[in-house]
């Protein structure tokens, strides 16, 4: 992973970015904490901010689609991670193995396609990737492994609905907005639109 | 005391006990590595007691929210099979005592709580600018990444204040934008480009390169008992590995 070719203007993007998403991520934890509640009699409080979860992908999702680099996504949620923890979130440095997990999805799906294709589809995939990879971390380090394997099926499709919507598309057209914007000049997002208008 | 042991070899400390945890089931020594680190707060560092509860709070809704869970969906659980034998007219304390997933529900609790008392022994002793000095000496983390983050890390209040200023400059234009509308994040968004831009020029305008040589105002060091407190820990955890059987 080259850290060489970042300038300092990219990593402020994305850690103000991430600040920025762990903002709107607080939020919606409030409807997530109304929905904690009234499913907690019924066994399911976990389910309660499954479908605010495609929320926490954003910063890796945003920042490879943005820098389109190797490494982006997942030094993007990695520096979430830190961010996260040094706001005092009560899993402390466990948030950066999680932040490790979250940046491996993109950035897998993402390394396949040589870091060259970056439509609707890809980032899709990323989402599904990213869901099924923070589930698998659930199974052994959260001990989901000893809850029955329905459950589990339900959260995994919350969370990979949550995730195609967060980072499947909103964020996406969060990107290319910001380019129509003009505001990203210089970035790779920007100049790869450019391109397409000139083919 | 907790405060100047050093972040990293901390986080580490932390991270190794959370992996071993992992590997175990074990309610009693998960208790007690919570019982531990709460206590090392009390009397081992400065934080003040309302501090601890107000952070351990969620956890411990978020540890019952999974107990429950665990009470009614353990894997190959008896929930079904004891609905049928007609308990039904049991009171729900005794139904639930009675069945098996009660020990699951605790396992699965009481190792959120575990993971969550060694994630507030760390988040509550550690200082933002230290943590970050110290992932700078010891993890190499270049100084681009380590300032980046502390720039973005103290921003995060007036972030907060925009945030609101922009949902209540939509509401004052009569444009409906709800908590999970992207309107107002997308305002955010130029917003945070333009100041990754001007922060990163006041930055290099003050002579910050990321790349060439610079002294440090503190430089974190690993000491003896650094590593002495990280054997402490992680050591207690194998033996409770090895010794408890609950």
């Amino acid at each position: 992973m080259n850290t060489k070719n970042w300038k300092l203007k990219d990593v402020l993007l994305i850690a103000i970015s991430a600040v920025l998403f762990g903002v709107v991520y607080l939020g919606c934890t409030y409807i997530g904490g109304v929905l904690y509640g009234m499913l907690t009699p019924f066994g399911m409080a976990s389910l309660g901010y499954e479908p605010f979860y495609g929320i926490y992908f954003m910063a890796g999702a945003f920042g490879i689609y943005v820098m389109r680099k190797p490494g982006t996504g997942l030094i993007a949620e990695l520096l979430a991670a830190v961010l996260e923890c040094l706001y005092g979130n009560y899993f402390g440095p466990i948030i950066i193995l999680s932040g490790l997990v979250q940046g491996l999805g993109f950035e897998l799906i993402i390394a396949l396609k040589h870091y060259k294709k970056f439509d609707r589809m890809t980032m899709i995939e990323g989402a599904v990737i990213c869901s099924v990879l923070t589930l698998i971390y659930n199974l052994f380090i959260s001990g989901y492994n000893k809850i029955a394997i329905p459950v589990l099926a339900i959260m995994l499709v919350v969370r990979i609905i949550s995730a195609i919507v967060f980072d499947g598309f909103i964020t996406p057209m969060l990107a290319d907005g910001l380019v129509k914007a003009g505001v990203l000049k210089g970035y790779a997002v920007a100049q790869a639109q450019d391109a397409d208008l000139e083919d | 005391m907790l405060e100047r042991w050093n972040p990293t070899v901390k986080a580490f400390t932390v991270l190794i006990c959370v992996i071993l945890l992992s590997f175990e089931y074990l309610v009693s020594l998960n208790l007690l590595v919570l019982a531990v680190c709460l206590l090392l707060l009390m009397f081992c560092s400065r934080v003040s007691l309302k501090k601890i509860g107000v952070i351990l709070l969620p956890a411990c809704i978020a540890a019952f929210g999974l107990f429950v869970t665990g009470l009614y969906y353990a894997r190959g659980g008896s929930t079904q099979t004891m609905d049928l034998s007609s308990l039904s007219a049991m009171p729900y304390s005794v139904r639930a005592a009675l069945s098996q997933n009660l020990y699951t529900a605790l396992q699965l609790a009481t190792r959120l709580l575990a993971y969550a008392g060694l994630g507030i022994l760390f988040a509550l002793s550690t200082e933002g600018d230290f943590f970050i000095a110290s992932l700078l000496h010891q993890c190499h983390l270049p100084p681009k990444f380590a300032y980046g983050i502390l720039a973005a890390f103290h921003l995060m209040p007036g972030m907060a204040r925009e945030y609101a200023q922009v949902r209540t400059a939509f509401a004052a234009r009569g444009l409906k934008a709800g908590p999970l509308s992207m309107k107002p994040v997308f305002t955010m968004l130029v917003n945070s480009v333009r100041w990754s831009e001007s922060i990163a020029m006041a930055m290099e305008s003050k002579g910050f390169c990321g790349d060439a040589p610079r002294t440090y105002y503190t430089v974190p060091r690993v000491h003896w008992y650094d590593l002495a407190a990280a054997a402490l820990m992680v050591g207690g955890v194998v033996l409770g590995m090895l010794f408890l059987k609950y």
